[in-house]
């Protein structure tokens, strides 16, 4: 591969990397109505080019010397492209552990667990449980002479379940991903399906909460997707630039307490591994908020150079096809020094959230989100279970607001779009207690 | 390749679809720096059907001998469905191939950046998306269309959420500076908010009604939905008296236009509802043979882009989306919330229709004033929000999939 980065090179480009991919996937859908499964293979290359500080970019099925040169020929830009530069670098890598299945057994298993879903509530109407494992090799070159080699697994499951009794029709999704092994191996999937069955009971029983400001207690997971949505986000370099998080790096926007990293790998099986990103740039820890301290930014090889950081590592793409842009990997919550029973102690009123089906934020750190199972908590006690509830707020509130935060940890996985590319990504933390949110219903 | 495997595929006595894209995508982007991205690539997605009605479905970059071989074995994982079948030959009315013009993204991108002059630009970029769909199979079908359309977006502030405008078009005039008008216009009635007091009606931009409906609606109109009874709409019952809703992709002007869907069905303008009443669902082959109704040739492989994937076998999918109400109000904004955009859509509840939603682009207006607003949050249900859909303003345009005037409806919750 060298050799094209050399004709990049005489061609005048003064940075050249190179990205080949290919892929092996495997998906087993099974729903009530029918059972089918995709395979597929996917290879290509994209060849980018610093040209007079113009970045030029193709991508391709094919190498050779032209696809280089229409590279070159495509630079185009105001000439001020300016990136961290990396030292000489080979490394052969393997991330996490094969699936060790043949399709045949998979298809068994999935077939059983297809059978105790159908039977977990006898409201369900309709259900759709999906398999997605992929073997991905990458190779990234670069004109600094780095070689980075690298092989992984990714294997996934989800179970997307609707209920219905009379005129109330309710919804209930799960999804785990693991680079360690074979889903269904990895995960206890008795849970999972006690969980849906939970969640399908509570909301056709659940009433819609009074909408008004209330203390409210966070799970794990809910943390997990506030922090990815109301502060991830918010933190990858280039939504941080034009966004409320800029001005007030170094300033204090929390507790003592408060702690928020994004790291490269987590020792949780659901974790996101990426030692090397999409730039060929090693993981570190990226300290977001340390000691309630607003520290410091997500970046690519561009917006590490345009804001005089170290390079983290965070530069991703979803394939080959895509242009890395700065991206989580796993954003989590350090753990605090409170039991969870003190979290719920004096909440007179409040709400517990205990899964979220997602949520949106706008860059002015406006934030809303919907809950999947939620419950009322009165007077420090969880009692009934609430239906289509969500919550708003600015994160720089929220954030202050954040008054305990326990010592229990849990992660969970997912997948996050940004600019039509989806990487997976997880992300968790402890239980949390917020003095204050604003907590709606949703109105028939 | 192709002769080759449908010849031997029906030697063997099994259907096979063979479904290729040829994409040719050129893109210049800029947030702080300019990415110019030019993309070209194949891919096939093939499907097969077995002696037992069994499917399986593989994807690749290069068709090659072992195409057909492969695609058997994953079959037999699949279970025995006589739904499970292809479409047959049918005459289809071609459009002409379409294809837009690449050399013209470098001036369109030159023209989005003029608005930095007055507002904080996040992001600005153009595409010109050409590509080329073809579908051969066992059963005759034997068809291929080019297409072409333009995609321009551009997001800015100033002191102000975020604010986007998108313009799907395949008009060679790219519209450019109506779209730096309207993000403009926008933008300054943003600068200055305040809290909404009081209850009124809500209007819906067709900006906002794209981001609302346009995913949610061949969802709950699918046949599948219908069957299962996870739509809280109901065949035959009159939603709302003026209300039509059409799926139309044989209007070629249209950017969402095409002459036979994403399984090689000639493409047919299908109207949902009637005079207000729920008739024809959304089906593709595999629908229409399951539960013996019309194929209304919805099937779709587009997930939420523009351009379909061979990566994935056909599901369930709208064209362009034409709402339209036979009451028509030529000052429709007058005295209303006008809503134009909307943060939280992916919680947007497929199966029921229920949504809590922030309104981060909305305006009240009153006389023509025009007062921006301050984290205004609507909720409601998207069935609801059809009954109490009042009328229709006389500009109609195409949002994105959408095509239909701004839409006024009472008694949706606003706080």
């Amino acid at each position: 591969m060298f050799k094209y980065i050399k004709r990049g090179e005489e061609l005048g480009a003064s940075f050249v990397d190179i990205r080949y991919e290919k892929t092996a996937s495997n998906e087993f859908t099974i729903t009530d109505d029918r059972k089918y499964v995709t395979s597929g293979n996917d290879e290509g290359y994209s060849i980018r080019i610093l040209y007079n500080r113009n970045w030029g970019f193709k991508v391709s099925d094919r190498i050779d010397n032209s696809t280089i040169e229409e590279a070159v020929n495509s630079a185009f830009g105001d000439e001020r492209v300016n990136i961290v530069y990396l030292p000489s670098k080979h490394d052969t890598i393997k991330i996490g552990k094969e699936v060790n299945k043949s399709k045949e057994e998979m298809s068994e298993d999935l077939n059983k667990i297809a059978k105790q879903i159908a039977n977990l509530h006898p409201s369900i109407r309709s259900y759709n449980l999906n398999y997605y494992d992929e073997t991905i090799h990458k190779e990234y070159y670069s004109s600094e002479d780095r070689e980075i080699i690298l092989d992984e697994n990714i294997s996934s499951l989800n179970i997307y379940v609707i209920a219905r009794e009379g005129d109330t029709i309710v919804d209930t999704a799960e999804n785990l991903t693991t680079h360690m092994g074979y889903v269904v191996d990895v995960f206890d999937i008795n849970e999972v399906l006690e969980k849906l069955s939970r969640r399908i009971e509570n909301q056709l029983r659940g009433k819609t909460p009074k909408a008004g400001e209330y203390p409210v207690v966070l799970a794990p997971e809910v943390v997990g997707v506030f922090l990815h949505e109301a502060i991830g986000h918010l933190s990858e370099a280039d939504v941080a630039i034009s966004g409320i998080l800029y001005e007030l790096r170094g300033k204090k926007i929390g507790e003592d307490f408060l702690n928020i990293s994004d790291v490269p790998s987590i020792d949780n099986p659901n974790s996101t591994i990426v030692y090397y990103d999409d730039e060929g740039v090693e993981g570190r820890e990226v300290k977001i908020i340390e000691k309630g301290v607003l520290k410091e930014f997500m970046t690519n090889r561009y917006y590490s150079a345009y804001l005089g950081e170290p390079p983290t590592g965070n530069g991703r793409t979803q394939s080959y096809n895509d242009f890395p842009l700065p991206r989580m990997r796993n954003v989590y919550m350090k753990p605090g020094n409170n039991t969870l029973s003190e979290l719920f102690e004096g909440i007179k009123e409040g709400y517990y959230l205990g899964s979220a089906i997602g949520g949106e934020t706008s860059s002015d750190g406006t934030f809303q989100f919907a809950i999947q199972e939620g419950y009322r908590i009165e007077n420090g006690e969880i009692k009934e279970p609430v239906r289509n509830i969500g919550f708003s707020g600015n994160t720089l509130t929220t954030l202050s607001m954040i008054d305990m935060i326990s010592k229990d940890f849990g992660m969970s996985a997912g997948y996050c779009e940004k600019n039509g590319q989806e990487v997976n990504v997880s992300e968790g933390g402890p239980h949390v207690r917020i003095k204050s949110l604003k907590v709606g219903g949703y109105v028939r | 390749m192709y002769d080759k495997l449908i010849s031997r595929a029906k030697l063997m006595g099994i259907s096979l679809e063979i479904f290729s894209l040829k994409l040719k995508e050129y893109t210049i982007s800029k947030e702080k720096f300019y990415i110019p991205e030019n993309v070209e690539e194949i891919g096939y997605g093939i499907r097969v059907i077995d002696d037992k009605s069994r499917m399986g479905y593989i994807y690749m970059k290069k068709l090659d001998e072992n195409t057909l071989e492969q695609a058997l074995k994953i079959s037999k994982l699949g279970e025995p469905d006589k739904a499970n079948v292809l479409p047959q030959k049918q005459p289809i009315n071609k459009m002409s191939d379409y294809e837009v013009n690449p050399d013209v993204i470098k001036d369109v991108m030159i023209s989005l950046r003029e608005l930095e002059e007055n507002v904080n630009l996040t992001t600005i970029s153009a595409s010109a998306i050409n590509y080329e769909v073809s579908i051969f199979n066992t059963e005759g079908v034997e068809v291929r269309e080019k297409r072409g359309v333009y995609l321009v977006q551009a997001v800015a502030s100033k002191n102000t959420p975020e604010v986007y405008e998108i313009l799907v078009s395949k008009d060679p005039k790219i519209p450019v500076n109506k779209l730096k008008e309207n993000l403009l216009e926008k933008i300054k009635i943003m600068e200055n908010r305040e809290r909404l007091e009081g209850k009124r009606d809500v209007v819906f931009t067709q900006k906002a009604l794209n981001e609302l409906l346009s995913t949610a609606l061949p969802k709950l109109f699918s046949a599948r939905s219908f069957h299962k009874g996870t739509t809280p709409f109901k065949l035959g019952e009159i939603i709302n008296e003026g209300l039509e809703i059409i799926d139309d992709p044989l209007d070629s002007s249209l950017p969402f236009s095409r002459s036979f869907d994403d399984e090689g069905n000639p493409s047919k303008v299908v109207n949902i509802t009637d005079k207000g009443e729920v008739r024809s669902p959304l089906t593709n082959s595999y629908w229409s043979v399951k539960l013996t109704i019309e194929n209304t040739s919805s099937a779709s492989r587009q997930l939420d882009s523009i351009v379909p994937s061979y990566t994935i076998p056909p599901s369930i999918g709208s064209s362009n989306i034409v709402i339209r109400h036979n009451n028509v109000e030529s000052d429709i904004e007058d005295n209303s919330v006008v809503v134009d955009q909307l943060e939280g859509v992916n919680t947007i509840d497929y199966s029921c229709g229920d949504f809590s939603l922030i309104a981060n682009v909305s305006w009240l207006n009153e006389k023509g004033n025009k007062t921006g607003l301050k984290e205004v949050m609507i909720t409601g249900n998207i069935k609801q929000l059809l009954k109490n859909l009042v009328s229709s303003s006389k500009d109609v345009e195409n949002y994105g999939k959408i095509i239909s005037g701004k839409l006024r409806v009472s008694d949706l919750s606003i706080s």
